[in-house]
């Protein structure tokens, strides 16, 4: 089984799912502040580009999990993995996990900061506060996601 | 492994060898269809088929928005290489690897998927009439236009699918 985590950008808010998931960052503590910058550096940097599929890791029970940034065409790419897994026989069940609505503050802030380079200071320090401030309901989702995919529920 | 093909038929392709044509643009209702009709000889390639000759061509302003992303069977060519349909709205860019990182994560090999953009030169009475037929349910006033739109075009797509066969065949010499 696969668990992909998507959102708009890998970086805004897949990836932190990905690593509560797996177990990079803890589930009931806010990642040490270097762990925010990185990430917030990763979200002006594009490091990742939209449309790759990057394996994360295997967690405790043994399901790959992968985060993809695929913009607003979530709904395409889950119809198009569908679609070429039966294409290719690939009898596989993913779980996905939308990620999109817990990175509002990140993607506002990083496209702030690409597009105004002068008010980066500012919006990294709105980042961490906002960060710290997400974290919690990422946990929470990882959580759900967790409980739907002992139920078999796939998204 | 020796595995079946897409539609089932024991047709003893190694997994490897299986290789797949996807022909890609907006929706997936006329201009892939029509570069895939040309390919399999469903439409000719030396002249302007006639309006009707599209009524006839399966897949042709039938692709519906909730089939987006899914490829459609269209035939197998005289390669043997199965040629499908697929439309990727305007993130082809995005979509394309989004399909061969995945098909990667599942060990088959990418190369063998072939995709080829067939939103050449769109004309733009055939968006007109594909935004009307596809989008607005006027499919008695989009069709006629997209047909009209599609004809003006038609050497250009004749002139792609001709490209495409000739790097076809020097690639996949045995296929």
């Amino acid at each position: 089984m696969k668990v992909i985590y998507y959102g708009d950008a890998t970086a805004y808010a897949a990836y932190g799912m990905a690593a509560i998931h797996l177990g990079i960052y803890n589930e009931n503590e806010v990642p040490h502040r270097d762990d925010i910058m990185k990430q917030w550096k990763s979200c002006l940097t594009s490091s990742i580009p939209r449309g790759n599929l990057v394996y994360m890791g295997l967690d405790e029970m043994l399901r790959e999990v992968y985060v993809i940034g695929c913009g607003s065409h979530g709904r395409m790419v889950k119809k198009a993995y569908k679609g070429f897994g039966e294409l290719y026989e690939i009898h596989e069940d993913i779980l996905y996990i939308d990620a999109g609505p817990w990175e509002g503050g990140a993607r506002i802030l990083a496209s702030l900061s690409k597009n105004y380079p002068l008010i980066e200071p500012i919006a990294r320090r709105i980042y961490i506060r906002w960060f710290k401030r997400i974290y919690p309901l990422w946990s929470a989702r990882v959580r759900k996601g967790w409980e739907m995919a002992f139920k078999g529920e796939m998204t | 492994m020796v595995r079946q093909g897409a539609k089932g038929v024991g047709n003893g392709f190694q997994r490897g060898n299986d290789v797949k044509l996807f022909y890609h643009c907006y929706g997936g209702a006329h201009t892939s269809v029509t570069c895939a009709a040309i390919h399999l000889g469903f439409l000719p390639l030396d002249r302007i088929p006639a309006p009707n000759e599209f009524l006839s061509v399966a897949h042709y302003d039938r692709m519906e928005n909730k089939d987006l992303g899914t490829p459609q069977y269209f035939g197998r060519d005289e390669l043997g290489i199965d040629i499908y349909i697929i439309g990727f709205k305007n993130v082809c860019n995005m979509m394309i690897p989004t399909i061969k990182s995945y098909l990667n994560a599942n060990n088959i090999p990418s190369k063998d998927v072939l995709f080829v953009e067939a939103l050449v030169k769109l004309h733009p009475i055939t968006a007109i009439g594909g935004f009307s037929s596809r989008k607005l349910h006027m499919v008695s006033l989009g069709h006629p236009l997209t047909v009209w739109g599609i004809r003006r075009s038609y050497p250009i797509f004749v002139e792609l699918v001709s490209k495409v066969k000739e790097n076809l065949s020097q690639r996949f010499p045995t296929a």
